[in-house]
């Protein structure tokens, strides 16, 4: 740094601070940790559980598809807003994937129940199984991410994996 | 006013293969994991299979099922994996950033 010392102070400082600023802002491989979108994961994850819920503590033969069209609805928008609140944010690749994986096997899920206009136990035992797993591998995509997650993580006792 | 080059590189390196070290387990517990609930879920189906809960047509569905979260597991893995990744690089510039501030301030 001979050249440098030649500068004066608050010239290097300046630039300085703006080299480092430049260097750690140009290496970014993924998005930051977004506490709105934990807790929208969090959220759906208890809609889709209580629906399993409900669901499980009513006769099998009482299952047609209209009593659950309007829990239907309302999940799939909440989901629907998960998946644009992930595409919308630059570097967020891997968490929009999880979030569309949700959706689909949610809209799939809906779709059966309207074509069979009934629910089986075993079925929904292990769709609500499967919805389980996808909800926590988003949870814990977001929560790596660099940021906020380390601290919230040890706020809510919630740990990565 | 003094920068030593080889020593900050040197603290950098050090800083990113201390984040790495804790954080490249966390990636491999994330991997793990989703290979155990593979193995769970695969159970869960043969056994609802065997026990008459469902026909071979949900099955078949139930095993489509599985390879989309599988899928999902395989992206939170690489998420962790970067996130790791980017901490590591987080924890080099943060040396660098401090010694140019030292060097600023000295």
């Amino acid at each position: 740094m001979r050249h440098a010392s030649r500068l004066p102070g608050s010239r290097l400082l300046h630039g300085s601070l703006l080299l480092a600023a430049l260097l750690a802002g140009c290496v970014r491989l993924i998005a930051g940790f977004d506490e709105q979108t934990r807790n929208e994961i969090l959220a759906d994850a208890r809609l889709v559980d209580r629906f399993y819920g409900e669901l499980l503590e009513t006769d099998e033969a009482k299952r047609p598809y209209v009593a659950s069209a309007p829990r239907y609805v309302q999940v799939e928008t909440e989901l629907r807003a998960l998946v644009l609140r992930n595409e919308a944010r630059p570097l967020n690749q891997d968490s929009t994937d999880i979030a569309r994986k949700i959706l689909l096997l949610w809209q799939q899920t809906k779709d059966l129940h309207k074509r069979r206009d009934g629910y089986p136990g075993g079925s929904a035992r292990l769709d609500r199984e499967s919805f389980g797993r996808l909800f926590l591998y988003a949870l814990t995509a977001e929560q790596a991410k660099p940021g906020e997650g380390d601290r919230s993580r040890a706020e809510t006792g919630l740990r990565a994996p | 006013m003094s920068f030593d080059l080889d020593a900050t590189l040197k603290e950098m390196a050090a800083a990113a293969r201390a984040t790495i070290r804790g954080q490249s387990k966390q990636a491999g517990e994330a991997l793990r994991r989703v290979l155990d609930d593979q193995k769970d879920a695969l159970r869960q189906i043969t056994a609802a299979r065997i026990a008459g809960e469902i026909d071979e047509e949900e099955l078949q569905r139930q095993l489509a099922n599985t390879r989309l979260v599988f899928e999902a597991g395989l992206s939170m893995v690489r998420a962790v994996s970067k996130a790791s990744i980017q901490k590591a690089l987080d924890a080099a510039f943060d040396v660098l950033a401090r010694a140019i501030g030292r060097a600023v301030a000295g």
